[in-house]
């Protein structure tokens, strides 16, 4: 783990004189996304990463949702390559259909 | 009866451990005046950032690079390479969070050329992958622990890595300018041969090509063969290659009048399979509807036609290394981004 040393781990270290290698702040500059309140009725996006097995595992969780959930609509898209974060026309897009996004990667 | 001093180095080694931040292996403990002189060393402020490393991005200041130095077990002027390293892994073209993050086996590999490859005693000889060399050893190893300490690629969570290969704990080598006939591999990018550079690549393990005989065309046939097999990912997602020449066989192909330009066109010529012997390996995507990687003149329809290890010629990177004598060159598969070289700028 590369998270910061807690307050014992800390005083420890610094009462040994040692350095920390890591950007304690790190972890604290991500954030989830706010959450709905429910997700029934929405317009839900499922974002692969363009490998076929993502495919299979967010079509299986779209007819899940739209089971449990009714969902007006589902948009299903895949990034350009597996290997970088989607395009930001890919995320445009979605931001501008979707409620919410659900994602997966699967090699 | 042990030294205080003694007890003390191992009960600072011990805290490191808990801390999660080695590679578990025992680091040097990164101690306030030793981390000073590698900041000093590099003349630049300590809290001067060089990269926000992929996939947390966490802030690689100078100081803390210095701190992962040290614990790699790095001398002051070793700095200069890791920073280099680093900074060139930022490029996009190498694409650092998606070869830190995948499933793949490789891992970046560090190449030193250039003078101050001798002067660092960074090892191009025998051994040169294997072990013995302290700059070689540690300047990977700095590399690698700032990747998972500030970049967050951490083994088993975010670096999901199948099986991983030993240079994810250190991978630096240096091209021997003393046995290489051919011009150094940093002014493939237009460099001069007098500077000196850092070459990174997102790298499998070493793969040994024996080839015994001096009939050039015969061992570049061998060399060839060895780069396009079933299973190898470059057939399937193409990105730079390269190969590392050793000393022996660098000889007789320049002797022979091949140029580092010859060798690459005839392993692009060469090195191919057809689209029908690809199918048994199956899309890297899973699904054969899905497309593909490769160059636009292959028709993935037709099955007889073959298809190269690389998407261009110019993907094939030629570097001189290894001990001589022996009969052994070597191929370092890729994983689909691109090399990346950055000239070294020292204090």
């Amino acid at each position: 783990m590369v998270s910061a040393p807690g307050a014992d781990l800390k005083a420890r270290l610094s009462e040994m004189g040692l350095l920390s290698p890591i950007d304690p702040e790190a972890y604290s500059r991500w954030r989830a996304a706010p959450r709905l309140e429910t997700i029934h009725g929405k317009v839900g996006g499922f974002l692969g990463n363009r490998k076929a097995n993502a495919s299979l595992l967010l079509e299986g969780v779209k007819e899940l949702l739209n089971k449990d959930y009714e969902l007006r609509d589902g948009i299903a898209v895949d990034k350009y390559v597996y290997s970088r974060p989607a395009a930001d026309d890919i995320i445009d897009d979605l931001v501008s259909k979707c409620d919410f996004v659900v994602t997966c990667i699967a090699d | 009866m042990a030294s205080s001093n003694a007890v003390d180095l191992g009960d600072a080694i011990d805290l490191m451990f808990e801390t999660g931040w080695t590679d578990g292996l025992p680091v040097v403990p990164p101690t306030e005046d030793r981390v000073k002189k590698f900041v000093e060393y590099t003349g630049r402020d300590a809290g001067e950032v060089i990269a926000e490393l992929p996939p947390l991005g966490g802030k690689a200041t100078v100081e803390r690079i210095a701190v992962n130095a040290v614990m790699a077990g790095c001398l002051p002027e070793y700095m200069p390479v890791v920073i280099t390293a680093l900074q060139a892994m930022m490029d996009d073209r190498f694409n650092l969070r998606g070869v830190m993050c995948s499933t793949g086996i490789h891992t970046p590999l560090v190449i030193v050329s250039g003078p101050l490859a001798k002067e660092l005693d960074i090892n191009g000889g025998y051994n040169c992958f294997g072990a013995g060399w302290r700059a070689n050893a540690t300047i990977g190893r700095a590399v690698k622990l700032a990747l998972v300490n500030l970049g967050g690629a951490i083994p088993g969570e975010t670096n999901k890595a199948t099986f991983g290969h030993p240079g994810a704990y250190t991978y630096c080598v240096a091209e021997d300018q003393e046995i290489n006939p051919w011009e150094p591999l940093h002014t493939d990018v237009g460099l001069e041969a007098g500077d000196s550079a850092v070459t990174v690549f997102p790298a499998e393990a070493p793969h040994n090509i024996m080839y015994h005989a001096k009939n050039s065309r015969d061992f570049l046939t061998v060399l060839a063969d060895t780069m396009c097999t079933l299973g190898n990912v470059q057939m399937y997602v193409m990105g730079d290659t390269f190969v590392v020449i050793g000393p022996e066989h660098a000889r007789f192909l320049h002797e022979d009048g091949w140029r580092k330009q010859d060798i690459r066109q005839f392993l692009f010529e060469h090195a191919r399979k057809s689209v029908r012997e690809l199918k048994h390996g199956g899309s890297p995507q899973g699904d054969a509807n899905r497309g593909h990687f490769w160059p636009r003149f292959v028709d993935a329809n037709d099955d007889d036609q073959m298809v190269p290890v690389v998407r261009a010629a110019d993907r094939i990177h030629i570097m001189v290394a290894g001990g001589r004598g022996g009969p052994h060159s070597v191929y370092l598969p890729g994983w689909g981004s691109r090399r990346v070289t950055k000239k070294i700028e020292l204090p």
